[in-house]
């Protein structure tokens, strides 16, 4: 049933705060959401396609990925207790592009983190070796690999481009597998 | 279903799939498994757990829960790791992701691979047969004003036309009997996230199951011959000419 209330309970203020919470910062705008996650019953049912299917495994693992990416968009500064400046939108793009490049090679990324230097992370991990590529504030990417045995490897990106992001991978990988 | 088959010049497939499950011999064990992916080194130098993980909650003890990872069998993957066996010892699954070559190439690998299994582990029959091919159509949306689905999919999710056509996500399955052989096919349409810009990509997930089964390996085999038949039936019963046209 409609109701309408009486004109002089309207508190203009406030209905605007709840048209409009992101003008008024009481809630992210859709820009700093950036792709709304997916419903959970939604993302069951794809999980449930998963059995005996690596695409639909690989899929879901991307799902979770993009999820977590847009959700870096929330982050304030000092997100870690401490001085951590926030992953801003240079960094964000390139992770996002970055992942489109790894769903391609049926890469299969641990987690996507925010980076305590500024910028967003892709971590692998297998059994005891762990690896990431992070991407900075400023543009710029840095592969890290260590595990059980030797010392870490470090190196920079020349660039963020696709065939970039496919040989750091591919590095990575027989990393992982050695 | 009438048995009609085409060969695409760009067909969708993103992944195809024969899945067996077996009833086990009583001496088989995850050293077996081990033993096949030794044999098969050279063309599966990959190697995984595959786990299951086991939760126990004690409803008369608030929080208490405990949980257990056993690895009940080993994932194999090719170098590239497009091609990738998971095999347990109830459990042959072979999967080919794209590039997808053709069938014969496809299913002669499944079984190069099944012999080494069987050759290890000794299932007794098979209980569960199944053919899946998993196709991604990537449809051209150039304005962004998305796709009518109806175009390209003869099998597709229907809505009342008095409420909104434009979709946010969607899930759709049915399962189908069918009769040679006697199994059912199970459709699934989805979306995913576009490959590229400028589409949008639709799944369109086909397998065909024939299941509570006691099959010799030729039987299985043959199964899986037709359920391939049946499968090709389903798709191209599901897709429309407009699709054809983007696959050609």
């Amino acid at each position: 049933m409609a109701c309408v209330l009486p004109y002089h309970q309207l508190d203009y203020e406030n209905a605007e705060r709840r048209r409009y919470p992101a003008i008024f910062r009481e809630a992210p705008s859709s820009r700093q959401l950036g792709p709304q996650p997916l419903d959970e019953i939604y993302r069951d049912q794809l999980l449930s396609l998963t059995v005996d299917s690596r695409y639909f495994e690989l899929e879901h693992v991307y799902t979770r990925l993009r999820d977590q990416l847009a959700a870096l968009r929330l982050l304030p500064d000092g997100w870690d207790g401490y001085c951590a400046v926030a992953p801003n939108e240079v960094s964000i793009d390139i992770a996002s592009r970055a992942i489109d490049v790894l769903r391609k090679a049926n890469a299969d990324p641990t987690a996507i983190l925010p980076a305590a230097d500024g910028g967003a992370g892709i971590c692998f991990m297998k059994d005891e070796h762990y690896a990431h590529i992070e991407f900075g504030n400023s543009g710029e990417a840095w592969a890290l690999m260590y595990g059980p045995s030797g010392p870490p490897q470090t190196w920079q990106l020349g660039s963020t481009n696709a065939d970039a992001i496919t040989a750091t991978w591919t590095r990575i990988n027989a990393y992982l597998q050695s | 279903m009438k048995n009609r088959s085409r060969h695409y010049a760009h067909a969708p497939i993103t992944e195809a799939v024969i899945a067996f499950h077996c009833e086990e011999s009583n001496e088989s064990t995850l050293g077996d498994i081990l033993q096949v992916a030794a044999q098969l080194k050279d063309d599966y130098p990959k190697r995984s757990d595959v786990a299951q993980v086991q939760f126990r909650l004690d409803t008369a003890v608030p929080q208490s829960s405990n949980a257990g990872r056993e690895t009940i069998g080993y994932k194999i993957a090719s170098g590239d790791e497009k091609s990738i066996a998971a095999l347990t010892p109830s459990t042959f699954t072979f999967s080919r992701l794209a590039p997808y070559d053709r069938w014969e190439t496809f299913r002669d690998e499944a079984r190069r691979v099944w012999s080494a299994y069987a050759s290890f582990c000794h299932p007794r029959t098979v209980t569960r047969v199944g053919v899946r091919y998993i196709n991604r159509v990537d449809i051209p949306d150039p304005h962004g004003a998305g796709v009518d689905l109806d175009v390209y999919f003869r099998t597709a999710p229907r809505i009342a036309s008095e409420l909104p056509q434009a979709m946010k996500a969607y899930f759709f399955r049915v399962e189908l009997p069918i009769q040679r052989p006697n199994g059912i096919v199970i459709i699934t349409e989805t979306g995913v996230p576009p490959a590229a810009p400028n589409v949008v990509s639709a799944i369109l997930d086909i397998d065909a199951v024939v299941q509570n089964v006691q099959l010799g390996v030729e039987d299985a085999w043959g199964a899986v011959e037709q359920l391939r038949n049946e499968k090709n039936a389903v798709f191209e019963a599901c897709i429309t000419d407009a699709t054809r046209e983007l696959i050609e």
